[in-house]
């Protein structure tokens, strides 16, 4: 992820500098107001040179034959909190940059905004939400894919829009975009469970180290009530508002039959099974297409989200009432 | 873990570096702004003048033969960067295809100029960078940045990672070097051990950092005292300084090559 000069013109770069600054000018104040500040100092050296170490050791990733490395803006926030965590991964940004050729040194404050900025600070107002009724294993696993995965694609969004405004390439925002995301997908993904790893261990041996993770409330996890709450709002909020947003395009399998054939759909015997089959679906689907039946309204579409998610909900409730009674009459 | 041994050496190397460069008598600060100019004007030259790049390249050459430094393990991480650039700038000679001239038979288009450039620039900048690191060190380039005022929590913290830096590089060396041992024909590390490995590793280096710290305090270390001017400002430097920006300028702003070959041509 670290950008090299040439990919930047100076406006972009300085821009970016000039951010960055902002960013560091309003860390160092918030350090320095820390009563503890001064023993926060060798922390905070440590920290990043242990990322900087760390970086360059090889996590095999299971089954791919390849490997990965930590997400380093995540674990200093995670031990450090954002502000020195920011500072800390500015120190290993500026070392990478001059002896390790890693970006230049107009590219620093993009790379620091790029990596520091959404790794420390989006990533802490993750993990501080996440961490808000005390730390589990399943939380700091939760927190650190998440962070990991929503701080580098909003780096590599960043990445994309800092090359495009700076004219080097003659890539379509959209292709460029399109090839950065879902690599950067993978890669936040790996990073988060290599993160999650050594922050569970450190929650294990000694959880005081983990910032804003208050271990004394282990036990205030959501309880079934509001995970049920929470998960039906998720399902009405994806199904009903989020649904409206659907590409109207076809999908990967419609476009590769509309190559072969001109149209989206088969043309399917009148005869025989098939229409057997046809004619129950088309008595049987209240909501053909998404939609009321002989209706264009986008409202066809929020009904046909939120009934699907309620059948649905409604069959794995009911597979699981199914699977509890038969392990009831098992262990009777 | 090669990617350790290579690191511990690099540091040490550039540790080293800093007595041995003629600039020595040049204040920090002056060959951070050169540096710094050097970048800006590179990046600035439109991305089908490829004979200002050349221009640039030129006075990089010049002026690390005129100071006698090394390229050295620069060269080595240039294929990362040109595999960086390869993937943003292959596009450039597919989407851009307007015929500039035919050289032999080949139509050279303005995306491969585009592109030829964006290498030369990733080029330039990485040795220019590299060369500033070669003759400053680190404490010296701190120092630079302690003189335009960057903060002294700030400098702190880089002085104290770049500190640690050779001791948990060395430490981190070890404990794979056993782990290798223990695992032979291994690639990486098992995902088994990635909590406990590096996370009883990251517990030790706490509790060690806070020793290290301790005994540097009891030995007098005072951060602010920590990276003063070794080298203080002098003509050395202001005709450095001055040398440098308008050879510089002048190189990127007088297009001198195209003039000279223009007069061959004719």
């Amino acid at each position: 992820m670290h950008m090299a000069d040439a990919l930047l013109s100076p406006a972009v770069g300085g821009v970016m500098i000039a951010a960055s600054a902002a960013a560091a000018g309003y860390s160092i104040k918030k350090v320095v107001e820390d009563p503890d500040f001064k023993k926060k100092i060798p922390a905070m050296g440590v920290m990043g040179a242990f990322v900087f170490a760390t970086q360059m050791i090889n996590f095999t990733i299971p089954g791919t034959g390849s490997s990965g490395h930590l997400c380093g803006g995540l674990l200093l926030t995670a031990i450090l909190g954002p502000y020195a965590g920011f500072l800390s991964m500015i120190g290993v940004l500026l070392i990478q940059c001059l002896f390790f050729a890693d970006g230049g040194l107009l590219a620093l404050g993009a790379n620091v905004w790029n990596m520091a900025f959404y790794g420390c600070f989006i990533g802490s107002v993750i993990w501080k939400g996440i961490m808000k009724t005390g730390a589990s294993k399943g939380k700091i696993v939760l927190a650190s894919v998440l962070g990991s995965v929503l701080t580098l694609q909003m780096g590599a969004f960043s990445v994309t829009l800092e090359t495009l405004l700076s004219g080097v390439t003659e890539l379509p925002f959209g292709t460029f975009l399109a090839a950065m995301l879902p690599i950067h997908l993978a890669i936040g993904l790996v990073e988060g469970l290599i993160t999650a790893a050594v922050l569970c261990f450190v929650h294990e041996a000694r959880p005081s180290l983990l910032w804003n993770a208050d271990t004394a409330a282990k036990e205030g996890r959501f309880s079934y009530r509001t995970t049920l709450v929470i998960l039906i709002c998720a399902f009405l909020v994806i199904g009903g508002g989020v649904s409206l947003l659907a590409s109207s395009y076809p999908d990967g399998l419609e476009w590769s039959i509309e190559r072969l054939t001109g149209d989206t759909e088969l043309e399917s015997e009148e005869t025989g099974v098939y229409s057997t089959a046809a004619g129950i679906q088309e008595s049987t689907s209240f909501l053909p297409d998404y939609a009321f039946k002989n209706s264009d309204s986008a409202a066809g579409t929020t009904v046909s989200g939120v009934v699907g998610c309620l059948i649905t909900f409604g069959v794995l409730a009911g597979a699981g009432t199914l699977m509890k009674m038969k392990d009831r009459k098992k262990t009777a | 873990m090669d990617k350790l041994d290579d690191a511990i050496r690099t540091v040490r190397e550039l540790d080293e570096a800093d007595d041995q460069s003629p600039l020595a008598k040049v204040h920090p600060l002056a060959k951070l702004v050169t540096a710094l100019v050097f970048a800006v004007l590179v990046t600035s030259v439109p991305k089908y003048r490829l004979d200002l790049c050349f221009a640039m390249g030129v006075w990089l050459y010049g002026y690390a033969v005129f100071f006698r430094l090394s390229p050295g393990e620069c060269l080595r991480r240039l294929w990362g960067l040109f595999l960086l650039l390869f993937f943003v700038g292959i596009t450039n000679p597919i989407l851009d295809r307007k015929v500039l001239f035919v050289m032999g038979r080949v139509n050279v288009t303005s995306g491969m100029i585009s592109m030829l450039s964006l290498f030369l620039k990733g080029a330039l900048t990485l040795f220019s960078a590299w060369f500033l690191a070669v003759s400053c060190g680190m404490l010296n380039i701190l120092s630079a940045l302690k003189a335009v005022h960057v903060p002294q929590v700030l400098l702190n913290v880089i002085y104290l990672i770049y500190r640690y830096l050779t001791l948990l590089l060395e430490e981190a060396s070890r404990v794979f070097t056993a782990y290798r041992l223990r695992a032979p024909g291994q690639r990486g590390l098992h995902f088994s051990v990635w909590g406990s490995l590096v996370g009883s590793m990251l517990l030790r280096s706490m509790d060690r950092a806070e020793t290290v710290y301790q005994s540097m305090e009891l030995r007098g270390y005072q951060p602010e005292y920590a990276f003063t001017d070794s080298t203080p400002w002098n003509g050395t430097s202001s005709l450095y300084l001055i040398l440098c920006l308008i050879s510089m300028a002048l190189l990127r702003f007088i297009p001198i090559f195209s003039f000279l070959g223009s007069l061959v041509m004719n």
